[in-house]
């Protein structure tokens, strides 16, 4: 079980990583190369390998880790980011998807693609034996500038004889510190030590237990020990390091090659503050002989006088070396290139965002908000309480509670809200390669991509815009020399936009090209039996039939325009968001689809009204306005307001409840798009929370119900289910009309 | 009990069984600091039936050793078990869990 949630974790994390990686991408090919584009995209690529080498998912972090050797030579600006080369990087980024997907699955052992893979890993070891021929010929390489720096400062120790001199140690050695915090992580010094000895055989190990601190001081959990480890092996350096992959950004891992240069031995020692205690130990395990050791103590340049007196001098040295040390930190060869410092910054900088972020299971969100729910109906209880008591400092108590849980429902649904961007995010790739596959140029513009929404409803609304998009691509943007003829522009244009309305939120998806051809769907829809061929339906009526299943074969709607296909589907998933879709369209200048979707689903602020000694509750920003009915001139269910006649619904009759007497008739005006509809009740109650409860399987063919909540008082009130009801007094007012007609003819 | 303090034939005696990693550390470090104190001039282990060991676990042991060691007490380990040998096997550190062994500093 826990491995299989961190298999998940990993996987979620891999994900991010290299969605993360894409944007960097095609940042890059928009904006051009940018430090932190590549940056971010190596970066992106390294945590990856590392954490899939945690749990040996050896196939990824070979992958990976030839990507990344390539990724290094494009941030040292040796290989150029041409587009060739982006191509091949979103191509590696594919791949390692697959690869992550294939892990999800539980099938790592296997290559998902294995032709893909040899073709990329050829093409990436291509570029990599193309820039060592350039090293060994002496072109194209172009030291970085701050390995250049750290040479010139290690110099002086550096005269051209001394540097040739090597050790006689055959082995690999290791050094390491790890960071205290290590054990704490969950990670063991001693599985890394393990895991070496898959790489060849240790040759000499010593613990070294002087970093742990006097017993009281001493927190067991903390990894105060260090490594001092030869091993024989016939690996290359970057294997042998990527076992500390993922713990190398803040441990101090060195490793030192076979025959090393005594230099480097020197370096590595000058940084190392137990330098003292250290010599001794390594001669002890003859990774360096005595007169190699002594050798260095000469090399560190001592006055010739008190070279006798060495350990006090030892000493010196070591001062010496941690106060200008983090200057001096070995360059080249004694740690992979002149990588550590900026690691050590990338590290930094991904600690802070870890810190604004925490991962939660939605389900404790959930629990949460549920928690909240049942929290605001108790509030509105005891503020009944209050209210009858007629204390006043109590209802002032009350009130100061109730302000508070509302700020707490508030922030507690904001929780599970994300930006949209996280399902838009994706189009800009799709956009690219698809307005390459079917060869029209087509340029893709995000707007409010900051838009918020229910996380729930984010993922669901990837595969209906996906859909959305690509028939906009496929059949809505004409060819180029088409659009030219027509006197457009050559180049496409797709539009996604979101934004906030009146407690929903609008995703519309816009293209420029060539509409939709309202003749023509008719002719089918009548042909289909769909629509009598002497109707006379309005536009937006014969674009619904898009939506229509039936309606959605391709044969038949392609040579228009397409729209159809598969949109049945779409609109299948966003009725079960409790949205509505529609479609709008200008012949020759282009399409819209249009989605609505509710806000959020679990709480609702709502407006209490009574009818029939019923109360029911509606949702308070689709409330508009309230009027008295009997100021205004009323006539079948229509009312004259302000000299525009407005449907309004008898909810009284409409429910069929009991009749009351009630001093006045109040008309509850409300709102959801751009229609617009009155609700005849009894008597107004007021502003309320209301925590949604859904309504039993037996209801849910009910309509004009969204659901029901619990009063302050444990009384069950329903929830009116706004939309419906504003079609459903539309219809009335058409069948109002048609009667009239039917009434006059027979007059006649 | 995971941690079993006794006498056996007139010195101090420490069992310790089941786990010994991070997360027991916190609460066995007082506990076997506490049998350090209370033995006599000799301490022996008894690691026969850890199951686990882990780095938190071992530097535990190694702060027993030193901390016998500056008391002037010996500390020997009379029996590991398997879990406990390999470890030891990859560390090369028999030779300072062996009755009698050097404290580390002194190896050299």
């Amino acid at each position: 079980m826990k491995k299989d949630a961190a298999r998940e974790a990993l996987v979620q994390e891999a994900r991010e990583l290299l969605a993360a990686m894409e944007t960097a991408l095609l940042q890059i090919e928009n904006e051009g190369p940018s430090r932190d584009a590549i940056n971010a995209i190596f970066r992106a690529a390294h945590t990856i390998k590392g954490s899939a080498g945690l749990f040996a998912f050896d196939s990824i972090v070979s992958f990976t880790h030839l990507l990344e050797n390539i990724l290094d030579k494009v941030r040292n600006g040796i290989l150029r980011l041409d587009d060739a080369m982006m191509s091949l990087l979103l191509d590696c980024g594919d791949h390692m998807s697959d690869l992550v997907d294939a892990i999800a699955e539980f099938k790592e052992g296997q290559d998902p693609d294995p032709v893909r893979r040899a073709e990329l890993e050829a093409n990436l070891n291509g570029l990599l034996s193309q820039i060592e021929a350039g090293e060994a010929s002496g072109v194209a390489v172009v030291p970085h500038g701050t390995v250049t720096a750290n040479l010139a400062s290690g110099s002086a120790n550096t005269s051209g004889q001394e540097s040739e001199i090597r050790v006689a140690n055959s082995s690999w050695h290791l050094s390491l510190r790890f960071n205290p915090g290590l054990l704490r992580d969950g990670l063991d010094p001693l599985s890394f030590l393990n895991y070496l000895q898959t790489l060849g055989s240790i040759a000499y190990v010593h613990v070294l237990d002087h970093g742990i601190p006097d017993s009281e001081e001493m927190d067991a959990e903390l990894c105060y020990l260090g490594f001092e480890i030869g091993l024989d092996s016939t690996a290359e350096r970057a294997r042998i390091e990527s076992v500390f992959e993922f713990v190398k950004d803040d441990s101090d891992i060195r490793v030192l090659a076979p025959y090393a240069p005594l230099d480097d031995y020197y370096r590595w020692l000058k940084s190392m503050p137990e330098r003292s205690e250290l010599g001794p130990v390594l001669v002890r395990l003859q990774a360096l002989s005595e007169f190699e050791w002594q050798q260095m103590a000469f090399d560190a340049g001592l006055p010739a006088q008190v070279t006798a007196d060495m350990p006090v001098i030892v000493q010196d040295e070591g001062e010496a070396a941690t106060e200008d040390g983090s200057e001096q930190l070995p360059p080249a060869d004694v740690v992979a290139a002149a990588l550590p410092e900026r690691r050590q910054k990338n590290a930094d900088g991904r600690k802070t965002t870890e810190q604004k972020f925490v991962k939660i299971d939605v389900s404790k969100l959930d629990e949460l908000i549920d928690l909240v729910g049942e929290l605001v109906i108790a509030g509105a209880g005891a503020s009944l309480v209050a209210k009858r008591r007629k204390d006043q400092r109590f209802e002032e108590a009350t009130q100061l509670i109730s302000d508070l849980v509302e700020e707490i429902r508030d922030v507690a649904l904001t929780l599970r809200m994300v930006q949209i961007n996280e399902v838009f995010q994706r189009f800009p790739r799709v956009v690219r390669d698809m307005s390459r596959e079917i060869g029209k140029d087509i340029e893709l513009f995000i707007t409010g991509a900051d838009t918020e929404l229910d996380k729930s409803m984010v993922d669901k609304l990837a595969d209906p815009l996906m859909h959305i998009v690509r028939n906009a691509m496929d059949h809505g943007i004409e060819e180029a020399s088409v659009r030219r003829a027509a006197g457009k522009s050559g180049t496409g244009m797709v539009r996604l936009n979101a934004t906030h309305e009146s407690g929903s939120v609008i995703i519309e998806v816009l293209d420029d090209g060539r509409g939709l051809d309202r003749e023509k769907i008719f002719k089918i829809a009548v042909q289909q039996g769909l629509m009598a061929a002497d109707a006379t339906p309005s536009e937006q009526d014969i674009f619904k039939l898009i939506f229509e299943p039936g309606f959605s074969t391709a044969e038949k709607v392609t040579s228009l325009s397409g729209r159809g296909v598969g949109m049945d589907v779409v609109k299948r998933n966003i009725d079960a968001l409790r949205g509505e879709i529609d479609m709008f369209s200008d012949p020759g200048q282009g399409t819209m689809v249009r989605i609505r979707l509710p806000l959020t689903l679990a709480i609702i602020a709502g407006f209490q009204v009574v009818v029939g000694g019923a109360v029911f509750v509606l949702p308070l920003d689709m409330v508009v306005e309230c009027i008295n009915l009997s100021m205004h001139q009323v006539h079948n269910n229509v009312v004259t307001l302000r000299g525009e006649p407005l449907p309004f619904i008898p909810l009284r009759e409409l429910f069929d409840l009991p009749q009351r007497e009630s001093p006045r008739k109040s008309l509850v005006i409300v709102q959801y798009g751009k229609m617009r509809a009155g609700l005849l009740v009894d008597q107004l109650l007021g502003e309320c929370q209301a925590v949604i409860k859904p309504l039993g399987k037996l209801f849910s063919k009910v309509k004009g119900l969204s659901g029901s909540t619990i009063l302050g008082d444990g009384r069950v009130a329903l929830i009116l289910d706004v939309p419906h009801l504003i079609s459903y007094s539309e219809k009335m007012e058409q069948a109002d009309i048609r009667s009239c007609r039917v009434n006059a003819e027979s007059h006649q | 009990m995971p941690l079993t303090q006794s006498m056996r034939d007139g010195h101090a005696l420490l069992q310790i069984s089941g786990e010994l990693t991070i997360f027991q550390a916190a609460r066995f470090k007082q506990q076997m600091l506490n049998a350090v104190d209370s033995a006599g001039e000799l301490l022996e282990l008894d690691l026969s039936t850890v199951e686990q060991l882990d780095t938190a676990g071992l530097q535990l042991l190694l702060l027993l050793k030193r901390e016998a060691a500056a008391q002037h007490k010996r500390v020997t380990v009379s029996s590991v078990s398997g879990q406990v040998q390999s470890i030891l096997d990859l560390l090369h550190l028999h030779t300072y869990f062996a009755e009698d062994g050097p404290a580390m500093q002194e190896v050299t």
